[in-house]
């Protein structure tokens, strides 16, 4: 059987030219430049970055203080980065690694937690039904309706790490599968069987949330089918 | 949800499923949405499932809703860094 292909995507935007100082030393000026180049570059990523940081801490004081500190790294160590590479993805593989750092001393053991098994298209099979004719309301209608910041957060933050990062990545920021394993260090392999888990999980507690907040049009059980 | 601490064990992680095709398209649709919807597909498998769920009205409902679904959960998932940790690590890097 044919493999997944990995397709070119989020290809890296040339960098700019560098703009030296020509009063500064020859060491220093290179690193002026490199640094330059770094703060024009990584600061729009900031909201993503910041985004994903939410998730991994699960608290703003945290999120704030992973973000800071992956910027600080990261700007220390840009001279290593190497042009014509992936700056987004180098930027998220020092905030996953930092907050692996931080984060994960606190508690030794790993974090490999078992999702249980959950039915493919969990999320279809209970509320596919329910748009069009029973609601008049198209599928982005229902979904939109359905679920707002709050369960999509929920369903999120509560995957197991291992899952959550790889589904933030893929869902959130639009990484390719290569960058993901890039981004995690871990076989492209690995990060498909997390998103393919991850991704069932988290239909499971998008449904759950919104079944016990009672966000689940009243047809809603109509649409339940006994299969799983 | 509640994290079923019951299975302790380590295991290996359930496999994604295999990319290709068999002799059921709607399976094949089914089998790798998530590929589609993530463009990880060689061209001529890509090309084979447009091409189904532009003739099967189940299969392409199915793809609607998790296009949608990824839209969702992408558009509620937009976060503002906050101004002040902006401005902070401006400062520092000399901005």
């Amino acid at each position: 059987m044919s493999r997944v292909a990995v397709l070119g995507r989020g290809a890296a935007a040339a960098r700019p030219a560098s703009t030296r100082d020509p009063n500064q030393t020859l060491v220093d000026s290179a690193h002026m430049a490199d640094q330059a180049d770094f703060a024009e570059q990584a600061m729009p990523l900031m909201d993503g970055l910041y985004g994903a940081a939410l998730r991994m801490t699960r608290n703003p004081a945290d999120a704030e203080d992973l973000v800071q500190e992956a910027y600080f790294k990261a700007y220390r160590g840009f001279g290593g980065f190497q042009e014509g590479t992936n700056l987004k993805a180098w930027m998220y593989r020092i905030l996953t690694n930092t907050y692996i750092n931080i984060y994960r001393k606190k508690q030794r053991r790993p974090t490999e937690t078992d999702l249980g098994e959950v039915e493919d298209l969990y999320l279809y099979r209970r509320l596919g039904g329910l748009e069009a004719a029973r609601t008049g309301r198209s599928a982005e209608d229902l979904l939109m309706d359905t679920f707002a910041e709050a369960e999509i957060v929920d369903a999120l933050e509560a995957l197991p790490e291992n899952y959550r990062m790889a589904v933030l990545l893929a869902d959130v920021e639009e990484f390719s599968y290569k960058e993901i394993a890039e981004i995690l260090d871990v076989p492209i392999g690995t990060v498909m069987s997390r998103l393919h888990r991850g991704r069932k999980a988290m239909q499971k507690s998008l449904f759950e949330f919104a079944e016990s907040r009672g966000l689940l049009p009243r047809t809603a059980d109509d649409g339940v089918s006994d299969n799983g | 949800m509640s994290n079923d601490q019951t299975g302790t064990e380590e295991h290996d992680e359930e496999q994604a499923p295999v990319a290709g095709l068999t002799d059921d398209p709607c399976f094949d649709a089914v089998n790798m949405l998530n590929y589609y919807l993530d463009q990880e597909l060689t061209e001529t498998l890509r090309l084979t499932i447009t091409r189904h769920i532009e003739s099967c009205h189940g299969c392409l409902k199915t793809y609607e809703f998790h296009t949608e679904l990824r839209t969702v959960v992408r558009r509620r998932s937009v976060t503002r860094v906050p101004a002040e940790l902006r401005e902070r690590i401006a400062r520092e890097l000399g901005q």
